[in-house]
């Protein structure tokens, strides 16, 4: 059996700095990394945000040319808008995925988070809280 | 060395001009990272965007860190070992789209090495305080390693 490919997609700032706490879930696996800053992460894609929605084409076209190279077994996100895009890709390309919600969402999922859930394979949050609330499963959080 | 910082999205005016007043009324420097090309703060070392590498540099040698309420300000804190006192921004005051930040602060107070005000006026008095760090042993608790174990096994 080969080892499975993850590919992990966070936008700079927080949501990379998430990522890379709970980096030690990938360690075992061929994991790759993705991010919106290129001195951060092996592959760069753009930032696209709800008040630039329409760049999140440019993402989406980006993910398929990485996933068409990689062929990822599992694509995990932190968010934020730039995730939710290669998770949507993934499924394209029959990935499984996971969501995990950025820790900043005490109260209630993020826009992104909640826009995630029909394709997340795996939906957490990071608070029990919001669990609760929405549904996503509380597993642990990285704080 | 006190390292104040904003992150990379906004500036954050009404932390940084009560950090350059406190600032003019203590003898050690203080660095400010403020997301802002073009405000000028006399008593502090200003850099509007840090790369990285050059974060890391500064938070580690910093006696504590005065930050808005961004969990990768708190992240990279922690890693330093430096304890962080934190600011909510209030969307009430265009300082950010939600105030998401505040329960942030609400839940994260009390955790080792993490303090917060949500008024400014509170600030001279805790900065010059001597907050205590962050212990190596909050660096991996069992909340991570819930969060790890979940992820590994449904990778398989």
């Amino acid at each position: 059996m080969t080892t499975p490919t993850v590919l992990a997609v966070a936008s700079k700032g927080g949501h990379w700095r998430q990522l890379n706490a709970m980096a030690g879930a990938f360690s075992q696996y061929d994991v790759r990394f993705v991010s919106t800053d290129p001195e951060l992460a092996e592959f760069c894609i753009s930032e696209c945000s709800r008040t630039e929605w329409w760049r999140g084409f440019v993402v989406a076209f980006q993910m398929i040319m990485i996933m068409w190279r990689l062929r990822p077994d599992v694509v995990v996100s932190t968010g934020a808008l730039p995730g939710l895009v290669a998770l949507v890709i993934a499924r394209l390309f029959r990935a499984r995925t996971v969501w995990i919600d950025s820790i900043a969402n005490t109260e209630s999922m993020s826009l992104s988070g909640r826009l995630s859930r029909p394709f997340a394979g795996l939906w957490l949050t990071q608070w029990p809280d919001v669990s609760r609330k929405t549904g996503a499963i509380y597993a642990g959080a990285v704080l | 060395m006190i390292f104040v910082t904003v992150g990379t999205q906004l500036p954050f005016p009404r932390l940084v001009r009560e950090m350059n007043r406190i600032a003019g009324q203590i003898c050690e420097p203080v660095i400010a990272q403020t997301c802002d090309d073009l405000a000028d703060y006399q008593n502090l070392i200003v850099e509007p965007y840090m790369n990285s590498e050059r974060y890391s540099d500064v938070i580690e040698q910093a006696r504590v860190v005065v930050a808005h309420a961004g969990i990768g300000t708190v992240l990279a804190a922690r890693q330093a070992q430096v304890p962080v006192i934190l600011v909510p921004r209030r969307a009430n005051l265009g300082e950010h789209r939600n105030d998401h930040q505040e329960g942030t602060v609400r839940q994260l107070l009390g955790r080792p090495g993490i303090t917060g005000v949500w008024d400014t006026a509170k600030l001279a008095e805790l900065v010059k305080s001597d907050l205590p760090a962050p212990d190596t042993h909050s660096v991996s608790g069992p909340a991570l390693e819930g969060l790890v174990t979940t992820l590994r096994s449904y990778i398989g």
